[in-house]
């Protein structure tokens, strides 16, 4: 497969030839010994995708697609690490991704020259992974190259995140803005613009603009928050150096922050959900809208809302033939319903995806199976050969940074996701992170975020859903019935924790290990568990908590124990714990063996030899003697005699013949 | 869990429980399917429902490093008696293991080195242990203890509870009235019923369900963590307990640990990161908090509230769980004399009751 092959011509019309892109510029450069083609604007992510590698590798025998959330990190040879979906493309790099791989020179030198030729180029990374956790990126624990004092960090580079950018701008607030991408604006051109709402170009350019307000703000692209302590965000970010990626920390120091981290879509439950080919619509959509990328010219999509059909019609118009789009509700009213239906799609519903599968091992294309998907109701319906399963799924507010920064979460029922929960006093949600549906609650959210730091009062939030009588709501995420007998694994999320729904079904029970396996779970898993019944929904808020909120590592820092004061006591005082044991009055003695050894303390003493039952011991050694002696200072309560009268000491078993040498006085 | 529909219409056609057991640990779990199977009595358990994705709030072990040879003697017999309860149920619900034992001032030195005598007089395998590279001070191997399987016991005692149809209700789902004098009415739903006496059976169930005014003086909150760790390499022993860290570390798997922290939060990382130091980084998977009780002379506190007639189990430490037959002997009326005088000593702190009892408390300074 060529460079050209997985994408959209640069003609491609509704926005899908990739804006990122400039395709004057091709350029190449190598990973793990592989020549890779692209284009200026492209990430390695994205190049690696549009040279039809789609495999991170393998966990098992299940193949795992390469992902924007499942991606390995990669190395220039310099010790740096960096991801790859953050990573521009840049001529002549020589990459190598990190981490256990299969056959890292089956794509390199003579061996993988020979294997090309006979069974074409790897679509593969060639990753093995275990059910260790992929370990996390080594900035989480990297120094700060610089910090960034100011009014307001906003963390988030979508509608609401510019919205409340513009705001602060607007107030001459000193501000940042993060943004993971390349390119601000979000997600908001995959969702359009319902009735006479300004369309997402428009918007976005306005809002754009905005931020150049009373006091301009600083944007950082490439950049990921990955931890907050109080109102201080530990930023990393790739920048180009001398014509390299490198990696930068960034410290912002802030007075408020505003997370504005949008939702993430959900994985659909199915046998095989990870398999290479399979790709999330909202992923779909900023893959093809940024970089043009396509894979193959045939696609199905299968979805619980109406977004998706939006995605495929736009496709289709250029030049996709899409298959079906296979919806998981029952009867669905949308205008993109019509649409469809209008162009000739052809449409089904109340069917989930049932399992899906390789055609061929290392090649494209997958066959998917379809079940009906009415209550506990489970009927097949015929596989499906493509190119590309688009596979649309719920949605999951993006609260990790709340959780981090000691917001609460706590099952939506409404809603079926896990949202947010409470307030802190100086870090804000705003649009879908805050659990918002429509892009009109996002600039509201965005604004009331700023306004409400600065005391003033900003117009209520309104998130008016379309009516049911238009709009059918979305459905929850699919599942497809369990079955004992299904090949594939069904994994909860797209992400590292890669727990499967047998493990999470079975951990119930007590056989899968999952309690006490060493992964961080992502919210997709929770919300996932919580669908399949393996968690219950009142723990999911306490689980994220637990098991989502942290970051980083556990290292010696240096800490002791700390070395108590010599005492100064020539006699020291027996320990509290021996307090009563010995009757009211023991008495402090100093004792010397017959053999002349010194007794640790806590060895039993006893009348006679023959005597080992602890609760027939007398009393007990508790500190050494004076330098110079043997033996040990004892605490005794029934003493035989005076001085020189004989007792038995048990040392480890053995019973040492002793005496009492000196009655001993505390000093106080 | 069992739901609460129509089982209470059952229930007050006799009357009410006998017992309201609090608590979400083993020790509560255990201790009301005793009371339930053992002793025939009524019992409500209400507590936190086990979920496996949580992180474990304790670390039960059939050992703990203590000096009062009573109470090594009480454990041991009632810890063999709680092995084959619950290797009953199944494999792999509690195992073998040789923990170790790591003492590192002169205080704590001597109290480990007290509590190796006992333990060989009381025929347990213990050996000191040689090795640098985990800590200085005194080092201690148990042999042939046991350790419940966190996971896979939790899933088992709540089978054997249903089997038995011992009522246990989610506390979260629960209202309850504690009276001063030891009974409660107990609320789930539509539904109302007495229990004639509450036991708060375990630290969670004391901090969790016991107004702070009704503590016992001796009883001490003491603020700890749970921690889920990604371990690069395997620990030097399947369970460590380093008694001046206030950490215990138990392997959960090739390459996950859990540690369970008491003492000052603020140093519980630091402290975590000086027992693996040598281990190498950790990763951190999961974290909590995790309080517990101690009481000011170290030894268990079995006795009344103050002002109050519910009975209060706590300050147990890791080996509250392998109490359970003990306890219910004791609650239930049928224990033996040297079980009988055991609890005596170990109730409120008024006069000098306590004074035989001091035992060495594991609480970081």
């Amino acid at each position: 497969m060529t460079v050209l092959a997985s994408r959209f011509p640069a003609d491609a019309p509704n926005g899908l030839s990739g804006a990122e892109l400039d395709r004057r510029q091709p350029l190449q450069f190598r990973l793990n010994g592989r020549t890779i083609d692209g284009f200026a604007g492209d990430t390695i992510l994205s190049a690696t995708l549009a040279n039809g590698i789609q495999t991170a590798g393998r966990h098992g025998d299940e193949a795992l697609a390469l992902d924007e959330s499942f991606a390995p990190l990669v190395s220039t040879g310099k010790g740096t690490a960096l991801p790859m979906d953050r990573t521009p493309a840049l001529p002549g790099l020589d990459l190598v991704t990190i981490g256990s791989r299969r056959d890292p020179i089956a794509s390199g030198g003579l061996l993988g020259a020979l294997r090309n030729r006979l069974l074409g180029p790897a679509r593969t990374l060639n990753h093995r992974y275990g059910d260790d956790q992929v370990g996390s990126p080594p900035w989480h624990n990297a120094a700060v190259d610089e910090t960034i004092e100011v009014d307001f960090a906003i963390v988030g580079g979508g509608v609401a995140g510019l919205s409340a950018a513009a705001a602060a701008a607007a107030a001459g607030k000193r501000s940042v803005l993060i943004e993971r991408s390349q390119s601000l604006g979000g997600t908001i051109r995959y969702f359009g613009a319902v009735d006479a709402e300004a369309s997402p170009d428009v918007t976005i350019e306005r809002l754009i603009a905005g931020l150049e307000g009373k006091a301009p703000v600083r944007v950082f692209t490439r950049a990921e928050a990955f931890a907050i302590a109080g109102t201080t965000l530990s930023v990393h970010q790739v920048v180009v150096e001398n014509g390299r990626p490198v990696s930068r920390i960034l410290a912002i120091v802030a007075r408020h922050v505003v997370l504005a981290t949008g939702a993430s879509e959900r994985l659909p439950l199915f046998p095989g959900n990870r398999t290479p080919g399979i790709v999330g619509a909202l992923t779909a959509f900023l893959r093809a809208e940024r970089f043009g990328i396509w894979p193959g010219r045939r696609a199905l999509f299968t979805t619980p809302n109406s977004f998706a059909y939006r995605l495929a019609l736009r496709v289709a118009d250029a030049g996709i033939e899409v298959q079906r789009i296979v919806d998981s509700r029952l009867s669905t009213t949308s205008r993109f319903v019509d649409f469809a239906k209008a162009t000739g799609i052809t449409l089904a519903s109340a069917l989930a995806p049932s399992h899906a599968e390789p055609l061929q091992r290392n090649k494209p294309g997958l066959r998917v199976g379809f079940a009906v998907a009415i209550d506990e109701i489970a009927q097949d319906s015929t596989a499906i050969e493509t190119d590309q399963l688009v596979a649309a799924g719920a949605w999951q507010p993006e609260i990790l940074l709340w959780l981090r920064a000691g917001g609460g979460a706590g099952w939506d029922q409404a809603n079926g996701w896990l949202g947010p929960r409470g307030t802190l006093p100086a870090v804000a949600l705003a649009g879908s992170a805050a659990g918002h549906h429509t892009t009109a609650a996002a600039l509201s959210s965005g604004k009331a975020a700023i306004l409400g730091f600065l005391g003033k009062t900003a117009p209520p939030v309104v998130d008016n859903i379309i009516e049911e009588a238009f709009e059918t709501p979305d459905a929850r995420n699919p599942i497809a019935p369990f079955r004992t007998s299904a090949r594939g694994g069904t994994y909860l999320d797209r992400g590292t924790s890669l727990i499967t729904r047998r493990a999470a079904a079975a951990s119930k029970y007590g056989i899968s290990g999952l309690a006490t396996r060493a992964v961080q779970l992502g919210l997709g898993d929770i919300a996932a568990a919580v669908d399949i019944g393996a968690m219950a929904a009142r723990d999911a808020g306490s689980v994220a908590a637990e098991r989502c909120a942290l970051s980083g590592e556990i290292r010696d820092t240096g800490w002791r124990v700390a070395t108590p004061p010599a005492v100064e006591d020539e006699v020291p005082a027996p320990p509290s714990y021996l307090a009563g044991r010995f009757g009211d009055k023991p008495q402090l003695w100093a004792i010397t063996a017959a053999d002349a050894r010194s007794f640790e303390a806590g060895c039993l003493i006893f009348e006679n030899s023959e005597t080992s039952d602890p609760l027939k011991a007398i009393g007990v050694t508790y500190a050494p003697h004076r330098p110079g002696a043997n033996g040990g200072m004892a605490i005794i309560g029934k003493v035989p005699e005076a001085a020189g009268a004989e007792l038995y000491v048990r040392d480890a078993g053995t019973a040492v013949a002793a005496r009492l040498a000196e009655k001993l006085k505390l000093r106080s | 869990m069992p739901q609460p529909t129509g089982w209470l219409a059952d229930l007050m056609a006799d009357g009410s429980y006998d017992y309201l057991v609090l608590g979400s640990t083993p020790l509560a779990g255990l201790l009301a399917g005793l009371l339930a199977i053992e002793h025939q009595r009524r019992v409500c358990l209400v507590g936190e429902p086990f979920s496996p994705f949580r992180l474990q709030r304790s670390i039960d072990i059939s050992i703990a490093p203590l000096t009062r040879p009573e109470t090594l003697l009480l454990l041991k017999r009632s810890a063999a008696e709680t092995t084959r309860l619950v290797n009953g149920w199944g494999k792999g619900l509690i195992s073998r293991a040789d923990p170790l034992f790591v003492a590192e001032t002169p205080h704590s030195i001597a109290a480990l080195g007290h509590f190796r005598h006992l333990a060989i007089a009381l025929g347990y395998a213990v050996e000191p242990v040689a090795d640098r590279s985990i800590a200085d001070g005194l080092m201690l191997r148990v042999r042939d203890v046991q350790l419940l399987g966190h996971g896979r016991f939790e899933p088992a005692l709540e089978t054997w509870l249903a089997r038995h149809e011992v009522r246990h209700l989610d506390r979260a789902d629960t209202e309850l009235t504690l009276r001063k004098d030891g009974t409660a009415r107990i609320v789930s739903g539509e539904h109302s019923v007495e229990a004639a006496q509450v036991i708060l059976a375990g630290d969670d169930a004391v901090l969790d369900d016991l107004p702070e005014e009704a503590r016992d003086r001796s009883l001490e909150p003491i603020p700890g963590a749970a921690m889920l760790l990604d371990t690069s390499r395997p620990l030097p022993a399947p369970y460590l307990s380093f008694l001046d860290r206030g950490v215990v570390l138990v392997q959960d798997g090739k390459v996950s640990a859990s540690a369970l922290l008491s003492g000052d939060p603020a140093t519980a990382r630091a402290r975590l990161g000086s027992t693996i130091a040598r281990a190498g980084a950790q990763r951190l998977a999961g974290e909590t908090v995790v309080g517990g009780i101690g009481t000011a002379d170290g030894a268990p506190y079995v006795g009344p509230a103050r002002g109050h007639k519910a009975l209060v189990i706590a300050a147990l430490g890791p080996a509250a769980a392998f109490f359970a037959p003990v306890l219910a002997r004791h609650i239930a009326g049928v224990a033996p004399a040297d079980e009988a005088a055991w609890v005596a000593d170990r109730g409120p702190s008024r006069g000098n009751q306590r004074l035989g009892a001091a035992d060495y408390q594991m609480v970081p300074a």
